[in-house]
Protein backbone atom coordinates (compact mmCIF):
# COMPACT_ATOMS: atom_id res chain seq x y z
CA UNK A 1 0.00 0.00 0.00
CA UNK A 2 2.07 3.30 -1.00
CA UNK A 3 1.62 6.15 1.34
CA UNK A 4 -1.23 8.10 -0.11
CA UNK A 5 -3.61 5.17 0.37
CA UNK A 6 -2.79 4.42 3.08
CA UNK A 7 -2.95 8.08 4.63
CA UNK A 8 -6.79 7.81 3.31
CA UNK A 9 -7.50 4.97 4.45
CA UNK A 10 -6.60 5.55 8.11
CA UNK A 11 -8.32 8.90 7.51
CA UNK A 12 -11.39 7.23 6.30
CA UNK A 13 -11.12 4.70 9.28
CA UNK A 14 -11.17 7.33 11.28
CA UNK A 15 -13.94 10.01 10.12
CA UNK A 16 -16.39 7.26 9.68
CA UNK A 17 -15.75 5.32 12.95
CA UNK A 18 -19.21 4.98 14.02
CA UNK A 19 -20.81 6.83 17.07
CA UNK A 20 -22.83 5.03 19.11
CA UNK A 21 -26.29 6.78 19.35
CA UNK A 22 -25.71 7.72 23.39
CA UNK A 23 -21.88 8.91 22.66
CA UNK A 24 -23.74 11.71 20.08
CA UNK A 25 -26.50 12.37 22.59
CA UNK A 26 -23.95 12.84 25.32
CA UNK A 27 -21.77 15.05 22.97
CA UNK A 28 -24.56 17.45 22.12
CA UNK A 29 -25.27 17.43 25.96
CA UNK A 30 -21.73 18.42 26.53
CA UNK A 31 -21.53 20.93 24.17
CA UNK A 32 -24.96 22.53 25.19
CA UNK A 33 -23.21 22.69 28.92
CA UNK A 34 -20.08 24.12 27.65
CA UNK A 35 -21.36 26.90 25.09
CA UNK A 36 -24.19 27.91 28.45
CA UNK A 37 -21.01 28.64 30.30
CA UNK A 38 -20.37 31.54 28.42
CA UNK A 39 -23.24 32.88 29.34
CA UNK A 40 -22.65 32.24 33.20
CA UNK A 41 -18.98 34.00 33.03
CA UNK A 42 -18.68 37.29 32.87
CA UNK A 43 -16.58 38.63 30.65
CA UNK A 44 -13.10 39.61 31.73
CA UNK A 45 -11.87 41.33 28.73
CA UNK A 46 -10.51 44.45 29.97
CA UNK A 47 -8.73 42.56 33.38
CA UNK A 48 -5.67 42.21 31.25
CA UNK A 49 -5.07 45.67 29.94
CA UNK A 50 -5.45 46.82 33.45
CA UNK A 51 -3.45 44.11 35.11
CA UNK A 52 -0.48 44.62 33.07
CA UNK A 53 -0.76 48.37 33.47
CA UNK A 54 -0.77 48.23 37.31
CA UNK A 55 2.10 45.49 37.00
CA UNK A 56 4.04 47.87 34.92
CA UNK A 57 3.69 50.60 37.68
CA UNK A 58 4.46 48.81 40.31
CA UNK A 59 7.45 47.38 38.81
CA UNK A 60 8.57 51.09 38.04
CA UNK A 61 8.06 51.69 41.59
CA UNK A 62 9.97 48.88 42.82
CA UNK A 63 12.68 49.45 40.46
CA UNK A 64 12.98 53.38 40.89
CA UNK A 65 12.72 53.86 44.50
CA UNK A 66 15.39 53.29 46.73
CA UNK A 67 15.01 50.91 49.96
CA UNK A 68 13.90 52.85 52.80
CA UNK A 69 17.35 54.38 55.41
CA UNK A 70 19.74 53.47 52.50
CA UNK A 71 22.46 56.32 51.31
CA UNK A 72 23.45 55.60 47.67
CA UNK A 73 26.92 57.37 47.22
CA UNK A 74 27.73 58.48 43.98
CA UNK A 75 30.17 56.78 41.31
CA UNK A 76 33.54 59.10 42.12
CA UNK A 77 36.60 58.83 40.60
CA UNK A 78 39.88 59.34 43.24
CA UNK A 79 40.26 63.16 41.96
CA UNK A 80 36.19 63.78 42.15
CA UNK A 81 36.15 62.16 45.32
CA UNK A 82 39.09 64.29 47.05
CA UNK A 83 37.76 67.77 45.62
CA UNK A 84 34.07 66.38 47.40
CA UNK A 85 35.87 66.01 50.89
CA UNK A 86 37.88 69.71 50.09
CA UNK A 87 34.46 71.29 49.88
CA UNK A 88 32.73 69.59 52.39
CA UNK A 89 35.70 70.17 54.59
CA UNK A 90 35.29 74.09 53.68
CA UNK A 91 31.81 73.54 54.29
CA UNK A 92 32.48 72.36 57.91
CA UNK A 93 34.72 75.07 58.42
CA UNK A 94 32.44 77.77 57.15
CA UNK A 95 29.93 76.25 59.53
CA UNK A 96 32.26 76.59 62.16
CA UNK A 97 32.76 79.73 62.05
CA UNK A 98 29.17 81.04 61.73
CA UNK A 99 28.96 79.11 64.79
CA UNK A 100 31.50 80.90 66.75
CA UNK A 101 30.36 84.45 65.42
CA UNK A 102 26.81 82.80 67.09
CA UNK A 103 28.46 82.37 70.24
CA UNK A 104 30.37 85.75 70.27
CA UNK A 105 27.17 87.59 69.09
CA UNK A 106 25.43 85.71 72.52
CA UNK A 107 27.75 86.21 74.79
CA UNK B 1 -28.42 32.23 22.66
CA UNK B 2 -26.52 35.21 21.73
CA UNK B 3 -24.16 35.60 18.32
CA UNK B 4 -20.95 34.58 20.29
CA UNK B 5 -22.35 31.36 21.91
CA UNK B 6 -23.77 30.62 18.65
CA UNK B 7 -20.68 30.51 17.18
CA UNK B 8 -19.32 28.59 19.66
CA UNK B 9 -22.06 26.07 19.12
CA UNK B 10 -21.28 25.52 15.95
CA UNK B 11 -17.79 25.03 16.31
CA UNK B 12 -18.40 22.96 18.70
CA UNK B 13 -20.71 21.27 16.77
CA UNK B 14 -18.49 20.78 13.37
CA UNK B 15 -15.39 19.24 15.45
CA UNK B 16 -17.31 16.99 18.29
CA UNK B 17 -17.61 13.90 16.29
CA UNK B 18 -13.69 14.06 14.93
CA UNK B 19 -12.53 14.96 18.60
CA UNK B 20 -14.12 12.26 19.98
CA UNK B 21 -13.22 9.53 17.29
CA UNK B 22 -9.87 10.60 17.35
CA UNK B 23 -9.82 10.58 21.12
CA UNK B 24 -11.34 7.18 21.00
CA UNK B 25 -8.52 5.75 18.44
CA UNK B 26 -6.06 7.08 21.26
CA UNK B 27 -7.59 6.02 24.03
CA UNK B 28 -9.33 3.00 23.15
CA UNK B 29 -12.24 3.54 25.60
CA UNK B 30 -15.71 5.60 24.58
CA UNK B 31 -16.22 6.90 27.47
CA UNK B 32 -12.51 8.15 28.50
CA UNK B 33 -12.92 9.67 24.95
CA UNK B 34 -16.37 11.30 25.56
CA UNK B 35 -14.68 12.46 29.09
CA UNK B 36 -11.88 14.02 27.34
CA UNK B 37 -13.79 15.66 24.56
CA UNK B 38 -16.07 17.43 27.07
CA UNK B 39 -13.38 18.01 29.46
CA UNK B 40 -11.87 19.92 26.33
CA UNK B 41 -14.97 21.74 25.63
CA UNK B 42 -15.12 23.48 28.62
CA UNK B 43 -11.31 24.20 28.33
CA UNK B 44 -12.13 26.16 25.16
CA UNK B 45 -14.83 28.33 26.90
CA UNK B 46 -13.63 28.91 29.90
CA UNK B 47 -9.95 30.09 28.90
CA UNK B 48 -10.19 30.86 25.13
CA UNK B 49 -13.69 31.47 23.91
CA UNK B 50 -13.12 35.41 24.18
CA UNK B 51 -10.24 34.81 21.60
CA UNK B 52 -10.73 35.39 17.62
CA UNK B 53 -13.00 32.16 16.27
CA UNK B 54 -9.98 31.42 14.01
CA UNK B 55 -7.77 30.12 16.93
CA UNK B 56 -10.01 28.29 18.15
CA UNK B 57 -9.36 24.82 16.15
CA UNK B 58 -5.68 24.68 16.97
CA UNK B 59 -6.45 25.35 20.91
CA UNK B 60 -9.11 23.22 20.57
CA UNK B 61 -6.64 20.81 19.35
CA UNK B 62 -3.61 20.88 21.51
CA UNK B 63 -6.06 20.86 24.67
CA UNK B 64 -7.54 17.71 23.36
CA UNK B 65 -3.89 16.23 22.83
CA UNK B 66 -2.89 17.34 26.10
CA UNK B 67 -6.28 15.52 27.50
CA UNK B 68 -5.59 12.35 25.77
CA UNK B 69 -1.89 12.81 27.40
CA UNK B 70 -3.19 13.10 30.85
CA UNK B 71 -5.56 9.72 30.38
CA UNK B 72 -2.26 7.47 29.59
CA UNK B 73 -0.46 9.05 31.93
CA UNK B 74 -3.50 7.81 34.58
CA UNK B 75 -3.52 4.67 33.08
CA UNK B 76 0.21 4.03 33.49
CA UNK B 77 0.07 5.23 37.04
CA UNK B 78 -2.87 2.94 37.79
CA UNK B 79 -1.09 0.15 35.94
CA UNK B 80 1.87 0.65 38.20
CA UNK B 81 0.16 0.80 41.34
CA UNK B 82 -1.62 -1.96 40.55
CA UNK B 83 0.96 -4.17 39.49
CA UNK B 84 3.11 -3.11 42.57
CA UNK B 85 -0.28 -4.49 44.76
CA UNK B 86 0.32 -7.47 42.99
CA UNK B 87 3.35 -8.10 44.14
CA UNK B 88 2.57 -8.20 47.66
CA UNK B 89 -0.22 -10.70 47.30
CA UNK B 90 0.88 -13.99 47.53
CA UNK B 91 -3.00 -16.30 47.04
CA UNK B 92 -4.40 -13.64 44.88
CA UNK B 93 -7.36 -15.79 43.08
CA UNK B 94 -9.24 -12.76 42.45
CA UNK B 95 -8.75 -11.38 38.96
CA UNK B 96 -6.26 -8.91 38.55
CA UNK B 97 -7.32 -5.34 38.99
CA UNK B 98 -4.88 -4.03 35.82
CA UNK B 99 -7.58 -6.12 33.68
CA UNK B 100 -10.42 -3.96 34.60
CA UNK B 101 -8.70 -1.60 32.08
CA UNK B 102 -10.37 -0.52 29.18
CA UNK B 103 -10.78 -3.67 26.81
CA UNK B 104 -9.58 -3.17 23.53
CA UNK B 105 -12.07 -2.54 20.69
CA UNK B 106 -11.42 -6.37 18.56
CA UNK B 107 -12.84 -7.88 22.28
CA UNK B 108 -16.35 -6.54 21.94
CA UNK B 109 -17.67 -9.03 19.30
CA UNK B 110 -20.92 -6.34 18.98
CA UNK B 111 -18.87 -3.76 17.80
CA UNK B 112 -16.94 -5.82 15.63
CA UNK B 113 -19.98 -6.67 13.85
CA UNK B 114 -21.13 -3.91 13.31
CA UNK B 115 -17.45 -2.76 11.79
CA UNK B 116 -16.43 -2.88 8.42
CA UNK B 117 -13.52 -5.39 8.15
CA UNK B 118 -10.88 -3.25 6.07
CA UNK B 119 -11.87 -0.17 8.65
CA UNK B 120 -11.58 -2.60 11.76
CA UNK B 121 -8.03 -3.37 10.27
CA UNK B 122 -7.11 0.29 9.99
CA UNK B 123 -8.30 0.97 13.37
CA UNK B 124 -6.72 -1.69 15.33
CA UNK B 125 -3.32 -0.62 13.31
CA UNK B 126 -3.77 2.80 14.48
CA UNK B 127 -4.63 1.38 17.98
CA UNK B 128 -1.68 -0.31 18.10
CA UNK B 129 0.76 2.36 17.40
CA UNK B 130 2.35 4.35 20.53
CA UNK B 131 0.79 7.28 21.64
CA UNK B 132 3.13 9.79 20.39
CA UNK B 133 3.32 8.34 16.72
CA UNK B 134 -0.81 7.97 16.76
CA UNK B 135 -1.55 11.75 18.31
CA UNK B 136 0.91 13.03 15.43
CA UNK B 137 -0.45 10.68 12.46
CA UNK B 138 -3.77 11.89 13.05
CA UNK B 139 -3.52 14.89 13.31
CA UNK B 140 -1.59 15.41 10.23
CA UNK B 141 -3.65 12.70 8.16
CA UNK B 142 -6.79 13.10 9.54
CA UNK B 143 -7.12 16.28 10.75
CA UNK B 144 -5.19 17.74 8.06
CA UNK B 145 -3.08 20.05 10.01
CA UNK B 146 0.47 20.81 8.81
CA UNK B 147 3.84 20.52 10.67
CA UNK B 148 4.14 23.50 12.53
CA UNK B 149 0.40 23.44 14.02
CA UNK B 150 1.08 19.59 15.08
CA UNK B 151 4.24 20.16 16.99
CA UNK B 152 2.17 23.11 18.39
CA UNK B 153 -0.92 20.59 19.32
CA UNK B 154 1.76 18.22 20.76
CA UNK B 155 3.87 20.01 22.62
CA UNK B 156 7.01 18.52 20.54
CA UNK B 157 9.45 20.36 17.82
CA UNK B 158 8.58 20.44 14.34
CA UNK B 159 11.39 17.77 14.02
CA UNK B 160 10.14 15.40 16.46
CA UNK B 161 6.64 15.60 14.27
CA UNK B 162 8.38 14.48 11.34
CA UNK B 163 9.97 11.44 13.14
CA UNK B 164 6.93 10.17 14.50
CA UNK B 165 4.96 10.78 11.33
CA UNK B 166 7.05 8.48 9.46
CA UNK B 167 7.53 6.08 12.26
CA UNK B 168 3.56 5.79 12.29
CA UNK B 169 3.57 5.17 8.59
CA UNK B 170 5.97 2.56 8.64
CA UNK B 171 4.12 0.88 11.50
CA UNK B 172 0.92 0.95 9.95
CA UNK B 173 1.86 -0.15 7.10
CA UNK B 174 4.24 -3.05 8.54
CA UNK B 175 0.86 -3.91 10.63
CA UNK B 176 -1.45 -3.82 7.82
CA UNK B 177 0.58 -5.74 5.67
CA UNK B 178 0.89 -8.20 8.58
CA UNK B 179 -2.85 -8.09 8.73
CA UNK B 180 -3.36 -8.85 5.40
CA UNK B 181 -1.32 -12.52 5.61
Amino acid sequence: MNEDKLIEAAKKSVEQQPVPDDIGRRLRLARAAAVDEMQDRPSFGWALPATAAAAVAVIAILVVREPAGEVVLPDLSDDEMSAAMELELLEDMEFLAWMLEQDADAG
Amino acid sequence: MNAAQSEMDRFLADVERQAWSMANVAVNNPDDALDIVQDTMLTLVRKYATRPAAQWRPLFFRILQNRIRDCHRRRQRHGRLFSLFNAFRRDDDSPDPASFTPARDSDEPERRVDLDSSRDRVLEALTALPLRQKQVFLLRAVEGMDVAATATAVGVSQGSVKTHYSRALAKLRRLLEEADK
